[in-house]
């Protein structure tokens, strides 16, 4: 759909540094090649040089788009998402994204980060989210004027240093600053964690996070609130409360969209059949999850697959 | 001028000056009318901050502890906490971070190069950079002035402690050894200081009379003082009784705020014996610097944290 060249700035944000020899006060920090970790893309000058090959496919890494003009309409998980002038779009690891159109007059910038960096920086600050907690999310919101400017003067930071020689501890001045634009990010999304006062609140909370994080690593595999609520010592009654207090699904609800989004992921971008689809998630048969695909979705996974290959 | 633990007034200064909540520091004289702005002698007498100073033109004169130090265009300067820093009459275009000595702590955590239980203290480091160096190091400290002066928000405190960690970043990436100043009048007494600093870091908990630490080093109390004055301008006892309540402070912001606790880990005969020692130093009582500096945590989950 566009076969738009690649324009010199990404070639650019893409070159990875230099590989000096260098020494490290820690191991996990020591980075000498960082195009795996980070990677920029942007047009600042409304050519239409929107390139998609940053996010065919590869499903692990944190986005964070910014448009300054034009627009951009997408398809995130099947659902269809417009995104306008002056506002910013974060999508979390584990969603299929798919661009679908994209204005000519289009203007922005494009961070994509690997979830190394952003699972410290959560730690940073100190969030009960795990990386999953964000996984079920993409956020739009609009910008103001300072909000927008802000973000644009950090990323053009970062890709400034990004670009630039390497030097001893250039990944966490480039984390620092990533953990800028996602405090930016925070206030634009309005996404706070929403903490009550009191333990017992608290307690909650807790469970809540980990049942999520819990979600992600075993929803391939089982599917039954009961396994989950023995997992984490306590009664499926008390889960399904849980998950309700905190976002209007009740846990049954949240492993059944896990898991569809999952099988979404595998059928379009991986491109597994049917059969291997319902191997790969622990069904009986391609027959069960076939109804279990219908009785979520409304659709059968092969009519499913047909609407995404027409729209493609 | 003596600028106390609990305020520091913008009079004393004809250049900006923001603090955020008591833990974060900035100053400087960039927007001064002239190139440089001469100040008369003003004193620091934090105990518990660290100190970072970038001179970008001119020169400024101070005495940091017992030692004078005269930095010029492009130098940097680094003071940990316990020392007392003097400005004395100079000219010169300059801006500062002055930071919570946990706050510190818990960016190197983040940073991968800490010494958790180690508190750096009496110390300084003092290097020249290089003119594009000192304006990168410029542009970290014009980001941080700009959130400064931003109204606040509930993250505000991450955004500023990012900035810091990229600057500190770039520090500790630009400093050569060939850069760092050399500030050592008499190795002897250097070692001495050295010696005298290792031990009070393993026993601040148990003792803290003098006798013990000149026993320790096998030398007489009124040598070990005299040690101690050059490096850091005061006694003996002076130096380990700042180390003490610094390293109590340290406490009683990680440590559950619990005052009890903290008399059992310094072995104080018991708590009104603490809270005297306290009051004897710095004039309040710790039930009351507790409640002056709003010891709650930033972390607001820190109780989902607790339990997971």
């Amino acid at each position: 759909m566009f076969s738009a060249p690649f324009e010199h700035k990404k070639q650019n944000a893409e070159k990875t540094a230099e590989a000096a020899p260098l020494t490290f006060v820690s191991d996990s920090y020591a980075v000498s090649d960082f195009s795996s970790l980070l990677r920029l893309q942007d047009s600042f000058d409304c050519l239409n040089a929107f390139s998609q090959s940053l996010l065919n496919g590869k499903t692990e890494l944190f986005y964070c788009i910014q448009i300054l003009q034009g627009c951009i309409s997408l398809e995130i998980n099947g659902e269809e998402e417009i995104v306008t002038a002056k506002s910013q779009l974060m999508i979390s690891p584990e969603n299929s994204i798919i661009i679908r159109e994209v204005s000519s007059d289009i203007s922005y910038f494009m961070i994509a980060v690997h979830p190394k960096i952003t699972n410290e920086i959560f730690d940073d600050l100190s969030f009960p989210y795990s990386n999953t907690r964000f996984t079920l999310k993409h956020l739009v919101s609009p910008l103001s004027e300072e909000q927008s400017q802000r973000s644009l003067e950090l990323y053009n930071e970062i890709k400034h240093d990004l670009i630039g020689p390497n030097y001893k501890m250039k990944y966490i001045y480039l984390r620092s600053m990533l953990c800028a634009l996602f405090v930016e990010g925070i206030n634009i999304h309005d996404y706070f964690p929403m903490p009550l006062q009191g333990k017992s609140e608290s307690r909650l909370y807790n469970v809540y996070c980990r049942f999520i994080t819990l979600l992600n690593t075993h929803a391939a595999e089982h599917r039954s609130v009961e396994y989950y609520a023995n997992l984490l010592g306590i009664s499926s009654k008390y889960l399904s409360f849980v998950c309700i207090s905190y976002s209007n699904k009740n846990a049954s609800a949240w492993i059944n969209e896990t898991v569809i989004q999952k099988a979404k992921i595998l059928m379009q971008i991986h491109g597994l059949s049917l059969t291997e689809t319902s191997q790969a998630l622990h069904f009986l048969t391609p027959n069960s999850f076939s109804r279990y695909f219908k009785r979520a979705t409304g659709m059968t996974p092969r009519s499913f697959i047909k609407s995404q290959k027409q729209n493609n | 001028m003596i600028l106390t633990d609990e305020n520091i007034t913008n009079e004393s200064f004809n250049g900006y000056h923001s603090s955020f909540e008591k833990k974060y520091h900035i100053c400087d004289n960039l927007d001064g009318k002239g190139e440089s702005t001469i100040f008369s002698v003003k004193e620091f007498n934090y105990s518990e901050h660290v100190y970072i100073v970038v001179v970008l033109r001119g020169s400024l004169n101070l005495v940091v502890g017992g030692t004078d130090v005269h930095m010029k265009s492009n130098d940097f300067l680094l003071v940990t906490p316990c020392l007392q820093i003097t400005i004395k009459e100079s000219r010169c275009l300059f801006f500062t971070y002055c930071t919570k000595a946990y706050v510190m702590s818990e960016i190197y955590k983040h940073m991968g190069i800490c010494d958790k239980n180690y508190f750096h203290a009496f110390k300084f480091k003092h290097a020249h950079f290089t003119p594009e160096k000192t304006n990168i190091l410029l542009d970290c400290y014009m980001r941080s002035k700009k959130e400064h002066m931003r109204e606040d928000y509930p993250m505000k405190e991450y955004t500023l402690r990012a900035y810091l960690t990229a600057l500190l970043a770039k520090i500790f990436s630009f400093a050569q050894k060939e850069d760092w100043q050399i500030h050592v009048k008499n190795t002897r007494y250097y070692e001495l200081f050295n010696l005298f600093l290792d031990k009070l870091n393993q026993n601040y908990k148990k003792e803290r009379s003098v006798q013990y630490y000149a026993n320790a080093m096998n030398i007489a109390p009124k040598y070990l003082s005299a040690v101690i004055c050059s490096y850091t301008g005061l006694t003996a006892s002076q130096a380990i009784d700042r180390y003490v309540i610094f390293a109590i402070k340290q406490s009683l912001y990680s440590n559950e705020h619990n005052i009890k606790t903290i008399s059992k880990e310094f072995h104080f005969p018991n708590q009104s014996f603490f809270g005297r020692y306290f009051k004897r130093i710095t004039g309040v009582s710790p039930h009351d610097y507790m409640k002056s500096h709003n010891l709650k945590s930033i972390n607001f989950n820190q109780d989902c944290n607790k339990e997971g």
